[in-house]
C-alpha cells in the first residue's frame, strides 16, 4: 500500500474518531489495530500490538509522571497552594494591575510545585477571580492572567508532559524539565511587564486597589511561613536534577516525600487528603499512560509502511532550511493544538519530527522546548483549548466564550514571541540544561 | 441490570484503589533506594523492574475505573454542539467502537499470553518468572473495558462531563 494511502487513512480515522467522541486512548488503539492487521501481517500484527501495549506501558522513565503528578496533588489537596497565594498577595503592592501580577506570581510559583495546568488554573480562578471583579477589573485583566500563568505548569518542572516529550522523542528527561524553566520564567517576565504597561495606559482595566494597613511583620511573616519553604521543594526537585544526584524518577519521588513534608509541618496532612491525591493521581497518569499503550505500535506502522520516511523524503526533497523546517514543525503543531489534546499531538507528530530534526541537525532540547510551548498554547487557542474551558467553569455567569477568548488573545502573542525568541536563540532553552552536571 | 451494575462499579473502583496503592509504593520505594544507595548501603533488590511492572500493572487495573467517571480525555467539540437525539446516536457509536476494540485487543493480548506459556517464555530480569504472568493485565483490562464501553450504552447522556487533561 501506497504510504500516502496509509498515512491518510490513519491520521483520518483517528481524526473521525476523536471527533465522534471516542475517548483519545481508544481511539488510537482502534487505527493502530487496523493498522497492525493490514501493515505488520493480519493476526501476527495484532499479537505484536498487545505484546509492545505492555512493554510501552511498563517503562522506568514514565515514572515521574505520577509521581510528579501526585506531587502536585498533595500540594492541592492539603491547601498548601491556597494559603501561599494569600501570602503573595500582601507582599505584592504598589504594582499597577496588582492582584493580576499576583496571579503571575501565584500561578508561576505553583507551576513550579505542580505539573497540572487544569488544577493550577482553577485553583488561581476560584481564589483570584472574585477580588478582581469585585475590585472593578476589566474581564480581560482577571481572565487574562490566570488562564497564561494557569498553563506554565506544562513548562516547569516538575511537568508530566515534559517527561512523555522526553521519553517518547527520546529527548534526555533530566535536560528537558530543566530546559523549561528560563523560557517559563521569560515568560512570567513578560506577562507582569504586559500587565504593568496595560494597567499604565488605561488604569479603569485594573482600577487601584488599597490593601489594609498592615505591619511589615503583617505583611512578610505569611510569605516566609507559606511561600519561602516551598523553595525547598524546588530546591529538591530542580537541584537534584541540576546536581546530576537524582534522575527524574528519583527527583519526582523525593519531590512527593517533601510534598508529604510539607503538609505534615503545616499539620494539614490527613489520610482522607492523602488518599484523594492519590486518586486524583491514578486518574490523571492512568489517562496519559493508557494511551501509551499505542505509542510503540503506532510509529511502527508509520514506519514499516513506509509513511515516515515518505514524508521525511518529501520534506527534503524542496532542500529546506533547519530553521524553516522548525517553523514548519511549530505552524503544524499550533493548528493540532487548536482542535486536539497534547498527548495525541505528540503521537501524531514524534514518529516524523524527531527523525526529520536529527537529519537536519536541529538540537533535541529546542524540539523538545518547541513542544512544550506549542502543546501549551494549545491549551488556550480557541476554539478548543482545555484551559478556555476550564476557565469558564470558574468564572461566573455572565461571562461568555467570547470575551473569554478576547481575554487570552495578548497573553497567547507574548507565548507565540517566546516560541519566536527560542527558534531565533535556541540558547534560551540550551543553556540551562548545558549547566548540568553529569 | 442493578444486581450486575452496584459490583460492577465497585470492582472497577476496588482496582483503582489498587493501582493507588501501587502508586503509593512506587513513591515510597525509590526515595528508600535512594537514601540506602548514599549510605552505601544494600539498595531494594529488584526495585527498578518491580516499578516498571508495577506501573503497566496500575495503568491497566485502573483504566476502566477511568472510562467508568469518565476521565479519559476526549475530544467533544462536535458531540457537544449536537441535539440530543444525535448525541445519543454518537455516544452509541463510540460505545459499540470502543468495545469492539477492546474485544479484539482483549482477545490478541489473551492470545499472546497463552502462546508465551505454550512456549514456556521465562523472564529472567532481577526475578525470574514465567512471561506470561506479565501479560495478564492487560486482556483482564479489556474486558472489562469492553463491559464498560457497552454498560455506557444503557446510561442517559451525560452533560457535564468533567474536563480532563493535564
Amino acid at each position: 500500500m501506497d504510504w500516502i494511502v496509509t498515512l491518510s487513512w490513519m491520521l483520518g480515522g483517528l481524526a473521525a474518531l476523536l471527533l465522534l467522541g471516542l475517548p483519545v486512548a481508544f481511539a488510537f488503539i482502534t487505527v493502530t489495530m487496523i493498522g497492525a492487521f493490514e501493515i505488520l501481517g493480519g493476526d501476527r500484527g495484532l499479537l505484536q500490538l498487545a505484546r509492545n501495549a505492555t512493554q510501552s506501558v511498563a517503562n522506568f522513565q514514565m515514572a515521574p509522571i505520577p509521581l510528579f503528578i501526585l506531587m502536585g496533588e498533595i500540594l492541592f489537596q492539603t491547601g498548601i497552594a491556597h494559603r501561599a497565594i494569600d501570602a503573595i498577595e500582601r507582599v505584592v503592592t504598589r504594582v499597577p494591575g496588582r492582584l493580576s501580577v499576583v496571579t503571575v506570581f501565584g500561578g508561576t510559583i505553583f507551576a513550579a510545585l505542580s505539573g497540572s495546568t487544569i488544577a493550577n488554573t482553577a485553583m488561581l480562578g476560584s481564589t483570584m477571580m472574585p477580588g478582581m471583579l469585585k475590585r472593578g477589573y476589566h474581564p480581560t485583566m482577571a481572565m487574562g492572567p490566570i488562564m497564561a500563568s494557569g498553563a506554565i505548569a506544562m513548562l516547569i518542572p516538575p511537568s508530566a508532559l515534559a517527561v512523555l516529550v522526553g521519553s517518547l522523542a527520546g529527548i534526555s528527561i533530566s535536560g528537558l524539565l530543566v530546559a523549561g524553566v528560563i523560557p517559563a520564567l521569560l515568560l512570567a517576565g513578560s506577562f507582569v511587564a504586559y500587565i504593568i504597561l496595560r494597567s499604565l495606559m488605561d488604569p479603569r482595566v485594573a482600577p487601584p486597589d488599597d490593601l489594609p494597613t498592615m505591619s511589615l511583620s503583617e505583611r512578610w511573616r505569611p510569605f516566609l511561613i507559606y511561600v519561602a519553604p516551598l523553595s525547598a521543594l524546588f530546591a529538591v526537585v530542580i537541584g537534584s536534577l541540576l546536581l546530576g544526584i537524582a534522575t527524574p524518577t528519583e527527583s519526582a519521588a523525593l519531590g512527593c516525600l517533601a510534598a508529604l513534608g510539607a503538609g505534615a509541618a503545616y499539620r494539614a496532612l490527613t489520610f482522607e487528603k492523602i488518599g484523594k491525591a492519590l486518586i486524583e493521581t491514578v486518574k490523571l497518569s492512568v489517562m496519559i499512560l493508557f494511551i501509551m499503550a499505542a505509542s510503540q505500535t503506532f510509529s511502527q506502522i508509520l514506519s514499516f509502511s513506509g509513511a515516515t520516511n515518505g514524508l521525511i523524503k518529501a520534506i527534503n526533497a524542496v532542500d529546506p532550511t533547519p530553521v524553516g523546517v522548525l517553523i514548519g514543525m511549530i505552524v503544524i503543531l499550533l493548528l493540532l493544538g487548536c482542535f486536539i489534546d497534547q498527548v495525541s499531538m505528540l503521537m501524531v507528530t514524534v514518529p516524523v519530527f524527531v527523525p526529520l530534526a536529527a537529519q537536519l541537525g536541529i538540537n533535541d532540547l529546542v524540539l523538545g522546548v518547541v513542544y512544550l510551548l506549542t502543546m501549551e498554547i494549545g491549551l488556550l487557542t480557541p476554539p478548543f483549548g482545555l484551559l478556555l474551558f476550564v476557565m469558564r467553569g470558574v468564572a461566573p455567569d455572565g461571562i461568555g466564550m467570547k470575551q473569554i477568548y478576547a481575554a487570552v488573545t495578548p497573553f497567547l502573542v507574548i507565548k507565540l514571541a517566546i516560541l519566536g525568541l527560542l527558534v531565533w536563540q535556541p540558547a534560551v532553552g540550551t543553556w540551562l540544561p548545558g549547566l548540568m552536571m553529569d | 441490570m442493578t444486581l450486575f451494575d452496584k459490583p460492577f462499579s465497585a470492582l472497577l473502583r476496588a482496582l483503582a484503589v489498587l493501582s493507588a496503592g501501587l502508586i503509593a509504593a512506587i513513591t515510597l520505594v525509590i526515595p528508600l533506594n535512594v537514601v540506602l544507595r548514599n549510605l552505601g548501603l544494600p539498595v531494594i533488590y529488584g526495585a527498578l523492574d518491580a516499578i516498571e511492572y508495577a506501573l503497566m500493572v496500575a495503568t491497566f487495573l485502573a483504566a476502566p475505573w477511568v472510562l467508568h467517571i469518565n476521565a479519559h480525555v476526549q475530544v467533544d467539540l462536535i458531540t457537544r454542539a449536537l441535539p440530543p437525539a444525535a448525541r445519543r446516536g454518537a455516544l452509541v457509536m463510540t460505545c459499540l467502537i470502543g468495545a469492539a476494540t477492546c474485544a479484539v485487543m482483549g482477545w490478541y493480548a489473551f492470545e499472546a499470553l497463552m502462546q508465551s506459556q505454550g512456549r514456556g517464555s521465562m523472564v529472567r530480569t532481577a526475578f525470574t518468572f514465567p512471561e506470561w504472568w506479565t501479560f495478564i493485565p492487560l486482556p483482564a483490562s479489556m474486558l472489562l473495558c469492553t463491559l464498560e464501553f457497552l454498560r455506557k450504552i444503557a446510561r442517559p447522556v451525560q452533560d457535564d462531563a468533567p474536563l480532563t487533561g493535564l
